[in-house]
């Protein structure tokens, strides 16, 4: 049985399948990369596997662990902090400092003495690069230096799942390298984790598998050399020739 | 004269603080409840809400301190609720200006909350957040570096709508500078009390200029 199941996952919005069918599943310390064409149902998977939606149908479950099962009554799922969510447009809080935006959650949930957990963000935010900017706010960085206060925050809770929602879309190129070398960095580590990405360059070289996402369903899944040397659908060859 | 003038407008002055005061201390609260109100999911609560809200804004304040003063008294035998004093006309003004204000300042906070984005609180959740830590330790400052120039601008009006408190007897400001047309056919007394309104409603202005800066470091 993998790490990460994901079993005929389903969404519907206002009587559209946004979603429907979605079987994954990746091993512990694996990337896996969604890849599509945009309002295919990438960033709706991602936000269903945090939670931020409630899926209509499916089994999401984590090292055996079910942690949501759609067929279960309503409050009785297992709302653990499994998965961790990196946003496009980063989301910092703009009140805090680097350090502050770090620290804030693990210390509301509890999890760790304070100095305990100001010395583990200060080693998250040296792992991003950030060191010198540790207390900055937010709207003195460049968006590259906030994707990284942004995954070092996530990172922070722990989570077992790291996804991550277009990371560098909006960012320019030089500050997208690195925002995607802390992501091999994460990689190196041995860090599960699913990015949605329009970097092709970075799922191929990058990635352990691949999912290529259209008609709100995994019409491709492989390893890169699968999926980019020799794909399957016409769909995905037409995507992949832009 | 100038003596006796300056203390019977101080005594007013007083009167229109006390008032100013009250109303501050129960419509910012009372306020941030019917923002909650006005915005929650269950709809009747919601509508009564609303309701309330455009009762209270469509309608003159003054009305509302002569409904609130004399109602109780007409409408139940012996139902002085407020008694004759000058302590149970504060009351009836604290009141109903408290009521007025804070359905002013519920919208005010409303868009406040509205106006911060979406992600906050996204990223809050995913962060395993509370619902009221996400409220208080993410939004709250947010909403309160947003929703302080309009507040400072209804602040700013609660200092001069405080003469209305006169048509139930409250010796504020304006009453007392008025007096002494009648009793002594002076006029200046009276054009005096806007020095008072110009210097309270200043040193106001320049408090809320310094926390907008005090709040500039984030955006």
């Amino acid at each position: 049985m993998a790490y990460l199941e994901i079993v005929g996952l389903g969404k519907r919005f206002g009587g559209a399948d946004v979603l429907h069918d979605v079987d994954l599943s990746l091993e512990q310390g694996q990337i896996l990369s969604l890849i599509g064409p945009s309002g295919e149902g990438k960033t709706t998977f991602l936000r269903c596997l945090n939670f931020l939606e409630t899926p209509d149908r499916g089994i999401i479950r984590l090292n055996g662990e079910t942690l949501f099962d759609a067929d279960r009554p309503k409050g009785r799922q297992a709302h653990r902090q499994a998965f961790g969510l990196v946003f496009q447009a980063f989301h910092l809080f703009p009140q805090y400092t680097v350090l502050e935006n770090v620290t804030l959650a693990p210390t509301l949930a509890k999890k760790g003495s304070k100095a305990a957990l100001q010395q583990k963000a200060m080693d998250l935010i040296a792992k991003v690069g950030l060191t010198d900017k540790a207390n900055a706010y937010p709207n003195t960085l460049s968006g590259g230096q906030q994707q990284r206060a942004a995954i070092a925050r996530a990172l922070a809770m722990e989570p077992d799942v790291l996804c991550f929602d277009e990371p560098t879309s909006a960012l320019d190129p030089l500050l997208t390298k690195e925002v995607l070398n802390v992501i091999r960095l994460l990689k190196d580590e041995g860090r599960t984790m699913i990015v949605v990405t329009h970097e092709m360059a970075f799922a191929r070289e990058a990635s352990d598998r691949v999912a290529f996402l259209y008609g709100g369903t995994v019409a491709e899944l492989g390893t890169p050399q699968e999926v980019f040397g020799a794909p399957r659908t016409e769909a995905l060859r037409r995507f992949l020739r832009q | 004269m100038l003596r006796e003038v300056l203390l019977a407008l101080l005594g007013g002055f007083g009167q229109s603080l006390q008032l100013f005061c009250y109303t501050l201390l129960g419509a910012l609260p009372l306020g941030l409840v019917i923002a909650f109100g006005s915005m929650t999911r269950w709809r009747p609560l919601q509508k009564a809400v609303r309701g309330l809200v455009w009762v209270v804004r469509g309608t003159p304040l003054m009305l509302q301190l002569i409904v609130i003063y004399y109602g109780p008294g007409l409408l139940i035998r012996d139902g002085n609720l407020w008694g004759g004093g000058g302590v149970g006309r504060m009351a009836a003004a604290a009141t109903a200006f408290i009521i007025n204000y804070a359905c002013y300042f519920s919208e005010i906070y409303r868009g406040g909350i509205e106006s911060v984005p979406r992600g906050q609180r996204e990223a809050g959740r995913v962060l395993g957040m509370t619902r009221s830590q996400i409220f208080f330790r993410v939004q709250l400052k947010q909403v309160y570096k947003r929703i302080l120039p309009p507040m400072g601008n209804e602040i700013i009006t609660l200092v001069k709508d405080t003469c209305l408190a006169r048509i139930i007897a409250i010796y504020e400001l304006t009453y007392a500078g008025q007096a002494f047309i009648k009793s002594h056919g002076l006029i200046w007394p009276l054009l005096l009390t806007g020095v008072f309104y110009l210097l309270f409603s200043g040193l106001l202005s320049w408090l809320l200029g310094r926390e907008e800066k005090r709040l500039g470091y984030f955006e």
